[in-house]
């Protein structure tokens, strides 16, 4: 039994980003000045990173946490981001509201860091409301007009309504196990694994509840209506942040309940279900963003699409033979961080080069960006590649080990057809989906500006989309990167065929 | 009654709450009363927890319930406050005036439209003034119509 | 040395190519020249160098000599093939290069014209606005051909002989804006595609026959690991050559890329047509080199060739056809640059038709001719590029004349040019052109001659036997085949005696249509037509000095060369030509009294006619025009004997209905099944987009019916089973 100074010591990362979100909401009321808050808020992620890289992981009970590299990966995606977002931050949005959405933000990113070592229900369930509470902020506060107020009210509905599926879901599952923690809650599914009351099986419509829940999260059909009007009506920072956050605590929540508390041997249903969101989020996204005018609305069926590619690999974890299911949460990890790098990196640049005019966000004004911004159009075109799976870059190896894991269930077991079409369906797709990421380089570099004049560029999302295009061109060499995520899969599913008593990770693994 | 009896009972009450605020947010219109509808399907679920904590004899269903219970009142702060921002921009608290983002070519949706009633031209009988007529206050006025 | 050299000689254009390519357009501008002229400069001065160093090595060596140079290795596949005997062959492609008496002399040839043409050009594009592509250009071909000339293997000489062909049609197609002009570059290069097409069969035949592309024996410490196709191994007899209809088939593919190259029948319609390009391009690429690289070619080939003498009298006939037709074409053209275009054909053509003759002698006789005709064919065209330049780009001869005071030193370069071309003694077209006749004499009147060549002959076969006795490994085959080969040959004795007197009337045809232009151009009243302007005088010195000094060696070439026959001596150390099967044939060094007089007094009777038509009135010629027999055979030479419609209906336009076939099949049926499977997602999208009302209502909704179905499929499907 660690004590609750071991938990605290380990939860130092995040009390330090508490601490400066607190300090930028109340001191910014005071002196609301843009740089120094971001730069101070950059300095103290870094810390945060640093005092993250020093941490040992420390197998055993860790109380409410859960200690194992799934989680420390989560961690350190999250504070990567937030320093981008941060940057990024600075050229959206008017400067007397900035320092309460700089402290949304990092609210944000403690909550995915919360997410990534939730242990129990308890601290699950606050760090997604944790990403949501300050993500409704956001929407509002960046533009605070008629679209922004639409796309926050959207948001917010949908949200809380998703929310009270996932919390009854949450009930359920507290019912089954008679305890919050997941640990326990795994112990007790694996005596009895299929408990019912009043002759309904509950089992399943906790798991199908929690899942509604997370597929908001993540906008997985038929959960993504929300998405595209959001997008389109919110600012490009809030837009990035909704892209990105509420994924990475998606999957990394998704990825604990289906490899630490899902009793095994289920039956075939709850892949199916997870196959046929995949198609059809991933067919959705992308024919619908072949229509589209509003380039930050096309970005939202893109992460539709990219939705239903993660989809990929938890549907493999699932349907994996026992103790195999690492494949999938590996090639589901790697992808978001790839995701997670261009989409960020997408948003930046839009933040960069479109400014405070969030309300203008037409494809055609991105004409001619190759001339009016070349370095912003080149990052832009990297992402665009990436998110499109063109060899060799990131998102390539993304696809790549999804396939990959998905055709190695196909070949294991007996369900050949289905992951033989998902993965021809999904490369297919990735043919459509060319189709509008091209179409943007297209009119970047092929298309005339009706203006001549160079675009400003803002400097702060100039650096983030830099740094997003460095890590998106660094994997493009993707072996420490897929080790880690192998290493964070690994650890989950390590303890499976030890038995009941230790499913909980028990993995001290090296940090990276 | 037994154990198994009552937490039946707990869970169907706990379930009809949760289906009548899920059955109201979709048929109300009215932002406030969705958010009051959601907060029931929250407190349904509540009530699911802590009939399950009995059962099992267990706290940690009570605890989620408190920080259910908290978060959900941080979630009527923001909501509120997005109410009245809303409520500012369309002059009206009705859900439906928000469907400007949409789909480029969808018709939006629009309310079975009254028939304006045809006025007859009637002939007031014109009066004098007396007297003074009283102040209108323009900000009272603005809120009736909420 | 010898090795930094013939590495060095490709490297200046080259440099020079990068150099104008990148700093052209905006630093280097009107000063492009400087570049290219030092460059070619220093490549010829490296080619001077090699030459000797050849020659030294050649007197030192013997009979046969080469030097190799490997670059790099470009490709290696081991096991690319199995061959007959069940060893596995490696795919090895070096990049080599070699050095050795044929590519020295070709290099000094094509560095020393490139570099007064270069000389040339800097006067005659002056003012173009696309002065530094051109010598981008000139610069990127001149690099080419050398490469051409001295790469080593098969393959890199069709790498070369592609980038020769590119370099024609980027110069053809130089002033891209003229119509003409870029429907000339089109047409070189489609027609030149069909030769290409047919070397690279050829190509293809030699490498599985023969289980290389590489010219000489790749050897690892002094062990011979892939004899070459000319290497030591196989011409010292100790491997045989491929016989036979194999034999032909590779040579006939190698001449139709020869052919498509070289300009001869049935492909010589692009070369009239690429006259469309500057004038210097004409003389550097269309007359003295590119054009060449099939004679090279050829003569590279001459083991190959002589293992088939059925393909031996195709070349002979193809060459010998081809000169009279252009001769009798050239009779009649009115466009100056055409006439010499076309004589250019034919006296391509007598080269082939030397080489046709499969002995030493002809080979020589046809490399030697190659050698002499680029001084003075160079130095007409650029004759003709400086009345070109003087008349504001009018080269019709009907709309110039007498032009020999205004531009004295075009005219007297120009005479010389024209005598060497006629074949007047002593200027270096005398040489070569009796050199060829003799050779095709020999040929057909075997035995005639018994004079001084009859010692040599005996010696060499002496030197043949000696060299039989010393290769123990000369196989009985290989004579068999030779005996086989000369039986055969004498077969074809009649066809030879037909090609020889074709030849000579061929010499009178050039010396006539030479001094037809010539007397047009410089004599008769003065003519200045009017788009000339205030150009019309002697081209500046820039211009006529590299007239002068080609004048020089058109006048000298001929018979330093042929003195004490150094260049048939040198030119006989090639490996290819230095072989066993070859001693046994003619020997070149024979000059031939008889033939020279009676080719002398042919073309001087040409002169003469010329003379008589042309000078003065031009009465006689307008009364023979007229008459009835004369008449369709004049429309017949004027219309270039209607070759180009006859391609253009029997081939052109077959494909073009073909093409307008396809076209309408591709964007009809296969386009619009493409378009068809790419609405399915648009339509699908449609469809989906739908759904997006904005409706939030709309959306819970959706959402919760999502959810109860999936609880109730959760239910009866997961949770019930």
């Amino acid at each position: 039994m660690a004590t609750q100074i071991d938990t605290i010591l380990f939860l130092i990362p995040e009390i330090l980003v508490v601490v400066l979100a607190l300090w930028v909401i109340v001191g910014g009321a005071f002196a609301p000045a843009k740089p120094f808050w971001a730069a101070l808020s950059t300095v103290a992620l870094i810390v945060a990173l640093v005092l993250l890289s020093g941490q040992k992981l420390v197998a055993g009970d860790n109380g409410p946490l859960i200690v194992d590299s799934l989680g420390s990966s989560f961690r350190w995606i999250a504070l990567l981001c937030g320093i981008a977002l941060t940057l990024t931050s600075t050229g959206s949005g008017n400067t007397h509201s900035y320092p309460e959405r700089l402290g949304a933000i990092l609210f944000l990113l403690v909550g995915v860091m919360i997410v990534a070592s939730a242990g129990n229900l308890v601290m699950l369930f606050l760090g997604l409301e944790l990403i949501s509470i300050p993500t409704y902020m956001l929407l509002y506060a960046g533009r605070a007009d008629k679209a922004s107020a639409e796309a926050s009210t959207k948001y917010f509905f949908l949200s809380i309504l998703s929310s009270a599926f996932m919390l009854y879901g949450f009930s359920m599952l507290y019912g089954m196990t008679g305890s919050g923690t997941f640990s326990e809650m795994q112990r007790s599914l694996a005596t009895d694994p299929s408990p019912t009351i009043a002759g309904l099986s509950l089992l399943p419509l906790s798991f199908m509840m929690i899942l509604a829940g997370l597929a908001f999260k993540l906008a997985a059909f038929p959960f993504h209506f929300y998405a595209p009007d959001v997008y389109q009506g919110t600012s490009s920072l809030a837009a990035g942040v909704l892209a990105v956050t509420p994924k990475l605590a998606a999957v990394v929540a998704a990825s604990r309940l289906i490899a630490v508390i899902m009793p095994s041997q289920q039956g075939p249903f709850l892949w199916q279900v997870l196959v046929v969101a995949s198609v059809a989020s991933m067919t959705l996204g992308n024919v619908a963003a072949l229509w589209q005018k509003s380039t930050r609305r096309l970005l939202a069926y893109s992460s539709i699409a990219h939705s239903g590619y993660l989809l990929i690999g938890l549907a493999a974890a699932v349907a994996a033979p026992q103790g195999s299911g690492q494949a999938g949460i590996s090639a589901a990890v790697l992808y978001i961080m790839v995701y997670a790098a261009a989409s960020l990196g997408v948003f930046a640049v839009l933040a960069a080069v479109l400014g405070d005019n969030d309300e203008m966000d037409d494809v055609r004004l991105l004409a001619g960006l190759g001339n009016r911004a070349p370095g912003q159009a080149f990052a832009m075109a990297v992402f665009m590649f990436s998110m499109s799976g063109i060899p060799p870059l990131a998102g390539f190896w993304g696809k790549f080990s999804l396939f990959k894991s998905a055709l190695d269930v196909a070949f294991e077991g007996t369900n050949q057809i289905w992951f033989v079409t998902l993965v021809i369906i999904a490369a297919l797709n990735a043919a459509i989906a060319a189709g509008y990421y091209l179409r943007v380089i297209a009119m970047m570099y092929f298309q005339d500006s009706s203006s001549e004049a160079k675009t400003t560029v803002q400097m702060g999302p100039a650096v983030a989309a830099y740094l997003c295009m460095l890590a998106t061109l660094v994997c493009a060499f993707p072996a420490p990167l897929m080790q880690q995520a192998d290493q964070a899969a690994a650890g989950l599913v390590a303890a499976d065929d030890t038995g009941s008593t230790a499913k909980l990770v028990q993995v001290a693994a090296n940090r990276r | 009654m037994s154990e198994t009896a009552l937490l039946q009972n707990y869970l169907l009450v706990g379930s009809i709450l949760f289906a009548l605020g899920l059955t109201g947010f979709l048929i109300r219109r009215n932002l406030i009363v969705m958010f009051l509808c959601a907060e029931m399907m929250l407190q349904g679920v509540s009530l699911s927890l802590i009939a399950w904590g009995r059962y099992h004899n267990d706290w940690s269903g009570q605890m989620l319930v408190i920080f259910i219970i908290t978060v959900a009142a941080c979630e009527a702060g923001i909501a509120l406050a997005l109410v009245l921002a809303l409520c500012r921009k369309s002059g009206s608290l009705d859900i439906v005036n928000w469907q400007n983002v949409r789909e480029e070519g969808r018709m939006p949706y629009i309310d079975q439209e009254v028939p304006a009633e045809a006025m007859e031209s009637e002939a007031w009988p014109t009066l004098t003034p007396a007297g003074i007529e009283p102040a209108t206050d323009q900000q009272e006025l603005y809120r009736s119509n909420v | 040395m010898s090795d930094n050299l013939i590495i060095l000689i490709p490297f200046f254009p080259l440099l020079a190519a990068i150099l104008i390519a990148i700093l052209g357009p905006k630093l280097l501008k009107e000063n492009s020249h400087y570049v290219t002229v030092l460059a070619f400069a220093a490549s010829f001065v490296c080619s001077l160098m090699l030459f000797f160093s050849v020659q030294g090595q050649v007197v030192e060596e013997g009979t046969s000599f080469e030097s190799v140079t490997t670059l790099w290795t470009w490709a290696a596949v081991d096991n690319a093939m199995i061959d007959a005997d069940g060893h596995s062959v490696p795919f090895l492609i070096d990049v080599t290069l070699r050095s050795d008496a044929l590519t020295s002399i070709m290099l000094c040839m094509v560095t020393f014209i490139a570099t007064l043409v270069a000389i040339f050009g800097a006067g005659y594009m002056h003012g173009d606005r696309g002065y530094w592509r051109f010598f981008a250009y000139v610069s990127l071909f001149v690099f080419s051909m050398t490469m051409l000339v001295s790469v080593s293997n098969f393959l890199l000489l069709f790498v070369f002989w592609e980038a020769v062909g590119l370099c024609s049609y980027l110069l053809i197609g130089f002033w891209y804006h003229k119509p003409e002009a870029s429907a000339a570059g089109k047409k070189a290069f489609l027609v030149n595609r069909v030769g290409d097409f047919g070397f690279a069969l050829a190509i293809f035949l030699i490498w599985i026959n023969y289980g290389t592309l590489n010219f000489h024996d790749y050897v690892v410490d002094g062990q011979v690991i892939i004899p070459g196709v000319f290497g030591q191994m196989r011409l010292g007899g100790a491997l045989p050559y491929v016989q036979g209809g194999m034999a032909t088939a590779i040579c006939l593919l190698l001449m139709l890329g020869a052919c498509g190259k070289s300009a001869q029948f049935p492909l010589h319609v692009w070369l009239p047509d690429a006259m469309e390009g500057p004038t210097p391009v004409s003389a550097l690429i269309h007359a003295a080199t590119m054009v060449t690289a099939g004679v090279y070619m050829v003569t590279r080939c001459t083991p190959l060739f002589h293992a088939s003498p059925d393909a031996q009298v195709t070349v002979a006939c193809i060459g010998g056809f081809t000169a009279l037709l252009a001769g009798l074409i050239a009779l009649t053209q009115h466009d100056l640059k055409r006439v010499l275009a076309y004589s250019t054909v034919s006296q391509l053509g007598y080269m082939f038709l030397a080489l046709g003759t499969g002995s030493l002698a002809g080979i020589v006789a046809g490399m030697f001719h190659l050698f002499t005709h680029a001084f003075f064919k160079a130095l007409l065209f650029l004759g003709s590029g400086s009345v070109m330049h003087a008349m504001g780009n009018v080269i019709d001869m009907r709309r110039f004349g007498g032009l020999r005071h205004l531009m004295p030193w075009t005219f007297r370069t120009f005479l010389v040019g024209c005598l060497a071309l006629a074949g007047i003694f002593p200027f270096a077209g005398f040489w070569s052109k009796d050199a060829i006749l003799a050779s095709v004499h020999d040929r057909a009147y075997p035995g005639a001659h018994s004079h001084d060549s009859q010692d040599s002959e005996h010696d060499a076969d002496h030197d043949a036997d000696q060299d039989a006795d010393d290769h123990a490994t000369h196989s009985v085959a290989l004579l068999s085949a030779d005996h086989a080969g000369s039986n055969q040959a004498d077969s074809y004795t009649n066809i030879y005696v037909w090609l020889y007197r074709s030849a000579c009337f061929t010499a009178f045809l050039t010396a006539f249509y030479t001094f037809r232009a010539f007397f047009l151009t410089f004599y008769g009243p003065q003519v200045i037509p009017d788009e000339s302007g205030h150009h019309a005088h002697e081209s500046p010195p820039m211009m006529w000095i590299p007239l002068a000094i080609l004048a020089i060696f058109a006048f000298l070439i001929g018979f330093v060369s042929e003195l004490d026959h150094k260049f048939a001596h040198l030119l006989t150390s090639t490996p290819s030509l230095a072989f066993a099967g070859m001693h046994d044939t003619m020997q070149p060094g024979g000059f031939h009294m008889d033939i020279a007089i009676s080719s002398s007094i042919i073309a001087v009777l040409g002169i003469a006619l010329a003379a008589f038509l042309y000078l003065g009135h031009q009465r006689e010629v307008e009364a023979i025009s007229k008459l009835k027999l004369v008449a369709p055979l004049r429309a017949l030479s004027l219309n270039k004997f209607y070759l180009d419609e006859i391609y253009t209906w029997a081939v052109v336009k077959p494909l073009e209905f073909l093409g307008i076939i396809y076209f309408w099949l591709d964007r009809w049926l296969v386009d619009g099944l493409v378009n068809l499977i790419g609405k399915v997602p648009v339509a699908l999208g449609s469809g989906f987009r739908y759904l997006q009302t904005g409706l939030l209502p709309f959306y819970s909704l959706s959402m919760v019916v999502a959810m109860l179905i999936l609880l109730f499929l959760g239910q009866v499907l997961w949770g019930g089973g």
